[in-house]
């Protein structure tokens, strides 16, 4: 169970400043299953720095997702604490916005409207926020279909509205879980650019979780690194790579030096649990 | 433009073909005395009687009560379908309450309780509709609750994360996601619907297609009940035509879902 080494490295951001603005402080999850209590979390530790870009990254079933749970309020930890924007989070969070692996767009409504979905959500003007939703939508270079319905764009297209949506509401923290794992690789290596840009443009901090290595390596700031359940952070990676990162980026040494260095923690891992 | 020509007359030749078929055998069967006519009357006799039933009043007079029994219980048991399906997809205490019950109510075959209604109700329309009802609800429940509870857990996470009410997510997810398989129980409803009023008008009534069908058989009138047969299919052909129509309009995002591409 110990077999790692606990080898976080101190925060250091890369692009956001020192204050953590997301702070998760020895969380632990416990599930009731049928077969008994399933630690899927156990002192798991993360900070996100505001405007900071930071990637989850671990195996399948280290429990990613149910971290994304917690974040949002959505579930409570069974032990530790998480705090977003200085303040505890005690049920569901509205200042976070979601993008999942799929769009996750509601079918009956045209691309504006789903853009406008958190704001409805919570019963807030959306005449007050159509000007920004429009705005987003040109960000993601979707201005030109807002009257579309999701069923008339293309996948990429899709989870672009999704990123959209997420940002719509100008939320203190945008969690993105395996936002790109659907799209084929094409897509998804022109979705990692915008995704950049978009990041750069806004104010947003991003919690990012993901399994791939040069996804995470080539987005973030810092590369939490998760181990097998009980899931937490067995190593934090800062990336030093200059901004904006292209494609000349994926063959920079040092680009290539973290993601082998990433590789061989994988390598190390033991087996998760099935 | 020739292509979809072609396709048009062929969703409308091979059906048209297909009846000619059935009519031909039918005729041949009826006026070849392989099956004696006062049985099996021929196709021109019964359209004979059809028509006659348009003209001397006999349609104007029995069709109606049918038509209004049929449409009123319709609506009423879809409706009540909505609502239990929705209480008891929402509320963990309305599934406990109701949810056994109505699994047990379901497999008694609703037309076996028609005796009953009739003497709680008597001739009048009240016990036609109350049938309708009756028979019309499980098609419509069971699809109902299934695609509330089809919503998509992410979807629904989102929606709690942005603080959605629970009036809202039902209206915004669950529903308009449960669309598609509740117009699946409105069509099979149309066909129960018909057949739990004739039911009721079988056992006790002086008006309605069911009356017109069992009197004219007491009276080996066979054209007749054969014609009234063929009106009430009509009736049912056209009810689910107007559900599918009503589906098409509602759902227009299924139309054009032609899935993700690139």
């Amino acid at each position: 169970m110990q077999a790692v080494p606990d080898a976080t490295t101190p925060a250091s951001a890369g692009g956001g400043d020192a204050a953590s603005h997301l702070a998760i402080e020895g969380v632990r999850l416990v599930y009731d299953t049928s077969r008994g209590p399933l630690v899927a979390l156990d002192g798991l530790d993360l900070q996100v720095g505001r405007r900071e870009f930071v990637s989850v990254l671990g195996p399948s079933g280290c429990g990613k997702s149910t971290l994304l749970k917690l974040v949002t309020g959505l579930l409570p930890p069974s032990a530790g604490r998480i705090t977003l924007a200085g303040a505890a989070v005690r049920g569901p969070r509205p200042d976070v916005g979601i993008v999942f692996q799929q769009p996750t767009l509601l079918p009956w409504r045209n691309v504006l409207n789903n853009v406008l979905v958190p704001i409805r959500a919570r019963g807030a003007s959306v005449r007050a926020h159509r000007d920004k939703a429009l705005e987003l939508l040109k960000l993601v270079k979707l201005d030109a279909f807002a009257r579309h319905y999701p069923h008339e764009l293309s996948g990429g297209m899709q989870q672009r509205v999704g990123i959209a949506r997420g940002l719509v509401h100008d939320p203190a923290l945008l969690l993105m879980d395996e936002p790109f794992a659907a799209l084929d690789a094409m897509t998804r290596e022109t979705m990692m650019d915008e995704l950049q840009q978009i990041w750069m443009s806004t104010p947003t901090s991003i919690l990012f979780i993901t399994h791939s290595i040069p996804e995470a390596v080539y987005l973030s700031d810092r590369v939490a690194v998760m181990g097998p359940r009980p899931g937490r952070i067995v190593e934090t990676v800062a990336v030093d790579l200059p901004r904006p990162r292209g494609l000349e980026t994926m063959a920079d040494p040092r680009f290539i030096e973290l993601t082998t260095h990433l590789r061989s923690l994988f390598r190390e891992m033991p087996e998760a649990e099935a | 433009m020739s292509r979809r020509l072609a396709s048009t007359a062929g969703a409308v030749g091979y059906p048209l073909a297909g009846l000619a078929a059935i009519l031909a055998v039918w005729h041949l069967m009826s006026a070849g005395g392989v099956v004696p006519s006062f049985l099996l009357p021929t196709p021109g006799r019964v359209m004979q009687a059809i028509w006659q039933a348009a003209t001397d009043g006999t349609l104007a007079r029995h069709l109606p009560p049918t038509l209004q029994a049929t449409l009123i219980g319709y609506g009423f048991g879809a409706l009540a379908a909505l609502v239990l399906a929705a209480l008891v997809a929402e509320f963990k205490t309305a599934e406990r309450f109701l949810l056994l019950h109505l699994i047990a109510i379901q497999s008694i075959p609703k037309v076996s309780i028609a005796p009953l209604v009739f003497l709680w109700m008597g001739f009048d329309i009240e016990g036609k509709i109350l049938l309708v009802a009756l028979i019309c609800f499980f098609p419509v429940f069971a699809n109902a609750l299934s695609g509330f509870r089809a919503a998509d857990p992410n979807l629904i996470d989102l929606m709690r994360a942005a603080g959605a009410s629970r009036g809202h997510m039902f209206l915004q997810v669950k529903l308009p996601t449960a669309a598609s398989q509740i117009f699946a129980g409105l069509e099979v409803a149309v066909a129960f619907a018909l057949i739990g009023c004739v039911v009721m008008e079988f056992v006790g009534s002086t008006r309605g297609m069911g009356f017109v069908i069992q009197d004219t058989s007491n009276t080996f009138n066979l054209p007749l009940t054969f014609g009234a047969v063929i009106v009430l299919g009509l009736i049912g052909v056209a009810g689910n035509a107007l559900v599918r129509l009503a589906r098409r309009g509602v759902l227009f995002w299924e139309a054009g879902g032609r899935g993700q591409h690139g």
